[in-house]
């Protein structure tokens, strides 16, 4: 099973996203993480994105909906694994999200062990071990 | 005071499109605070969990604690909103389904051939507001002229909701969100857009479900 040496997380809010880079700095020790707040600077960004990296891409950057950016990211790099997190996401749009192309779309955890289960469920076994030796 | 009903087309016509208008303000607005007062509630959640990690003295715990039960209430409201904002929204299933095909953990009484009947709308919803009311709740089945009636009693907590449970949920959040009324009022706005239609009173709820190939009066 592969494991996510590399995420990227991809926020246009900030503040979200500099708490979730802590958030997994404690749910996943062992992976380097990287924050993009800039959606502009998004295609170039993922462009050089380090191979199978696991991309958590919020679903609204500065106005898009980042259902729409999926195609194109599969396009260019069907080795990344894209997560679509919305801090709501009814049904239908998580159908719509995962046919475009995500590898998975889910609410946004609201807690430190919702995070934990998120990315154990999205990395490999070797990620998920390391997790709960740094987590013990 | 009762409303005059319009008499010329041109009136009913206005009517309607002012009622389409506020059905369409109202999904904005229930979207935009499921989704857009939870993200900072997301990060204010989270950046608590992380400063509860820092050595702090008792006044600076007191507050964590403070803060950290309001935003536990904030989302317990905003889940009790987006409960009702998803319902409007829901992926319904098309397939005519009896009672009985989806209906297990509840206990089903009355008429027991109503369970078989073949119902003209997705009652899954309805079904699980049927299981948050509770293990012990007994579902009575009475049939009306095109509808099978699924009936139950509202716990304690409940019992005073008369009429619409959305409403109820809606118009008092504090009381309501985080109980079974959640689930309630979804089912009861799932089966409106449906024909069908709940409603609560004297302490009990009554769900008129829409059988198959009943006449549309």
């Amino acid at each position: 099973m592969t494991t996510a040496r590399s995420v990227i997380v991809v926020d246009d809010d900030i503040d979200h996203a500099l708490i979730v880079r802590l958030v997994l700095s404690r749910v996943v020790p062992d992976a380097s993480i990287d924050v993009m707040t800039d959606p502009r600077a998004l295609a170039q960004r993922l462009v050089e994105a380090p191979r199978d990296a696991l991309v958590l891409m919020d679903r609204q950057l500065d106005g898009r909906d980042g259902i729409d950016l999926l195609p194109l990211l599969r396009a260019e790099r069907p080795d990344l694994r894209t997560v679509l997190l919305s801090a709501a996401l009814p049904e239908a749009d998580r159908l719509r999200a995962l046919a475009a192309g995500a590898y998975a779309a889910t609410e946004k955890p609201g807690s430190l062990a919702g995070w934990q289960r998120l990315v154990e469920s999205m990395v490999g076994a070797d990620a998920q071990e390391s997790a709960r030796t740094h987590a013990a | 005071m009762v409303e005059a009903v319009p008499s010329q087309p041109d009136a009913l016509q206005e009517q309607l499109g002012l009622l389409a208008g506020e059905e369409t303000l109202l999904g904005s607005f229930l979207r935009a605070v499921s989704h857009d007062l939870r993200s900072p509630l997301l990060t204010l959640s989270l950046a608590m969990e992380l400063l509860g990690d820092l050595p702090t003295d008792e006044r600076g715990q007191v507050a964590r604690e403070a803060i950290t039960h309001g935003l536990q209430d904030m989302e317990r409201m905003l889940d009790a909103i987006s409960g009702v904002s998803r319902a409007r929204r829901r992926i319904l299933s098309e397939v005519p389904m009896p009672l009985a095909a989806i209906a297990d953990g509840v206990r089903l009484s009355g008429d027991a051939a109503l369970a078989a009947v073949p119902l003209a709308l997705d009652a899954s919803a309805a079904v699980e507001a049927f299981r948050a009311l509770g293990s012990d709740a007994e579902v009575r089945l009475d049939s009306q002229p095109g509808f099978v009636v699924a009936s139950t009693a509202l716990p304690e907590a409940l019992a005073s909701i008369e009429g619409s449970s959305a409403a109820a949920l809606l118009g008092d959040l504090h009381t309501y969100a985080g109980t079974p009324a959640v689930a309630l009022a979804a089912a009861e706005v799932v089966l409106a857009r449906q024909g069908g239609w709940l409603r609560c009173e004297g302490a009990q709820v009554r769900m008129w479900l829409p059988v198959l190939g009943r006449s549309r009066e």
